[in-house]
């Protein structure tokens, strides 16, 4: 399913942009979206859901204009959508949850329904706890039911905003997994700010930052950015003040810094292969000196 | 299955298994009827028990519990809306391809149903005790419609108003000023100085049903020479039915505000 966002801009209260002018393509497939938090991805999550609406630009989602009631009511029966916070009712089981969820997502015949929430249920891992209500759920748990109840309609669109939090090594691992599979054979958008798991599920991705789009390509595209741009060093004294640090790891009595600097931080400073984290970084700093300029 | 039928399904589940619905509205009333059946001979329920019709029975035992309903309902549904974007479940529904008018409309009349149930089962627990022990069926019925006249009409307002009322100021002060309309529109003297909706057709403790429909004797209607007499025409069937027309049709009113408010928010 193909997503075309076309100079998007969305305001709140006529004050705080959120968007601006942001133009994207998905033909199908998984693109990862990244954005320190405030970037606009949530924003952009939630113009894609019809949950609000645009102050400028056009949403088309397969062939349907989100600019409309009918457009909006199309997609949203092809969508499964785990938003960043997700709430559930603590009074119901997970079990009834899905339920409730799945005949609202229209799954009307009852024993589909009801084996559909029981595969979910086995799928993330909770099926031994399906029928303790979920106010005793962890973090982690409810986690794994939004990720349940975001697949109960096999959506052809899947956006999952901030998938991963609260889930441990494990479910993150199979979880990322389980992104992967599933983008085989329809869209899948994954927003988050942890860049490993966008490292480790997409080829693609778009880069968010103060409303607007500042990348869009590949992984390996936006690694490469940063080569000669990554630096480790080791010493005991101050950490160093030249660009941004990635990492400090303790090395025999002193410490090794990571660092992503335009020039090199100091004379003993070597090169390094970057990683999708450091490029990441680099358009970080990039876009900040950007915007600083604009401002001046 | 509907947005609706659903909504209103789960709905009537998650209020009924909540043990304040069944403290808040069951207990008291239970209390309230077993002090009024077993009371002193003098006193309650008791004093007519061989005297009166099923009818009038019904009514006086109605008359116990409906000055203090629209309070009790207004004040255990009034988070009910509200909760559902304080728990977060409400952006998940919104991306749902279901009409959020459906929704919201499944979610009042599950929320009031489960309200309803405490009442009723004490209600009409009291009237097949009646009617068995002065072998009177026709309290049932009586007493059947009584609740679908007066009872269920002051929940369906009352409903609305704990839709409407805790999207436009905080949960606990919307439970303060609930208790205050009850007593402006049905609890305070007709004659008093102050104008108020008390025994008008639009009085909360439903006069002019309890009075045309079940001959109660507690009813006040007709003109007072007060304010808002013209809110107190002469007690007849038509005025009866407008009364019960007026307050269903203030409660959709209520209710259709409170979606369009909430769709606002939401948006």
């Amino acid at each position: 399913m193909r997503l075309d966002i076309v100079r998007v801009t969305k305001t709140f209260r006529g004050k705080v942009r959120a968007l601006e002018e942001v133009s994207l393509t998905v033909p199908g497939g998984i693109l990862g979206l990244l954005g320190a938090n405030g970037a606009g991805k949530t924003t952009l999550m939630r113009l894609l859901t019809g949950l609000i609406r645009p102050n400028g630009g056009q949403i088309t989602i397969g062939d349907h204009d989100m600019a409309t009631a009918d457009g909006r009511l199309a997609v949203q029966r092809v969508l499964g959508y785990l938003p960043q916070d997700l709430g559930v009712y603590p009074d119901l089981t997970a079990r009834q949850f899905l339920d409730y969820v799945a005949l609202l997502k229209g799954l009307d015949d009852r024993p589909y329904r009801r084996r559909r929430v029981g595969e979910l249920l086995e799928l993330v891992n909770i099926a031994d706890a399906a029928d303790r209500k979920l106010r005793g759920y962890s973090g982690g748990m409810r986690r794994r039911v939004g990720i349940a109840q975001a697949l109960l309609n096999d959506p052809e669109l899947l956006i999952v905003d901030e998938p991963t939090s609260g889930l441990d090594p494990e479910e993150r691992i199979r979880f990322r997994t389980l992104l992967s599979q599933l983008a085989e054979r329809r869209t899948v958008l994954l927003s988050t700010h942890i860049v490993d798991d966008i490292a480790q599920t997409c080829t693609e991705l778009a880069v968010l930052g103060r409303g607007r789009l500042i990348f869009r390509g590949t992984v390996s595209d936006l690694t490469e950015r940063a080569n000669g741009n990554v630096w480790s060093l080791v010493g005991s004294g101050p950490a160093p003040s030249v660009g941004t640090m990635v990492s400090a790891l303790p090395h025999d009595g002193a410490t090794r810094y990571r660092i992503v600097a335009a020039t090199r931080p100091s004379a003993d400073a070597q090169p390094v292969v970057p990683t999708l984290e450091d490029g990441y970084v680099l358009l970080a700093q990039q876009h900040s000196l950007t915007a600083a300029e604009s401002a001046a | 299955m509907t947005a609706l039928a659903a909504t209103a399904r789960y709905e009537l589940r998650m209020q009924l298994r909540k043990p304040a619905i069944w403290i808040a509205t069951g207990l008291p009333f239970g209390v309230y009827a077993l002090f009024a059946v077993l009371g002193s001979d003098s006193t309650g329920l008791r004093r007519h028990w061989y005297e009166i019709s099923p009818k009038l029975w019904v009514v006086e035992a109605l008359g116990w519990f409906t000055p203090a309903l629209p309070m009790v309902f207004g004040i255990v549904l009034a988070d009910r809306l509200v909760r559902d974007r304080k728990l977060g479940v409400a952006e998940l529904l919104d991306t749902t391809p279901t009409n959020r008018g459906a929704r919201l409309v499944g979610k009042y009349l599950g929320a009031c149903a489960a309200t309803a149930v405490p009442v009723a089962v004490v209600y009409l627990a009291g009237a097949v005790v009646f009617a068995v022990w002065r072998d009177q069926p026709a309290a049932l019925w009586w007493s059947l419609a009584a609740f679908v006249m007066i009872v269920v009409p002051l929940l369906l307002l009352a409903g609305s108003l704990s839709f409407l009322g805790p999207q436009l100021m905080p949960t606990p002060l919307f439970r303060v000023l609930i208790v205050a309309l009850f007593f402006w529109a049905g609890a305070t003297e007709v004659e008093s100085e102050f104008p108020s909706f008390a025994g008008t057709v639009l009085s909360l403790t439903m006069d002019y049903p309890l009075g045309v429909f079940f001959d109660s004797a507690n009813a006040t209607t007709g003109p007072a020479g007060v304010a808002l007499d013209f809110l107190r025409p002469q007690p007849t069937t038509g005025t009866a039915v407008l009364s019960l027309a007026l307050i269903l049709a203030l409660a959709a009113a209520i209710l259709w505000m409170a979606g369009a408010l909430n769709a606002r928010t939401s948006e």
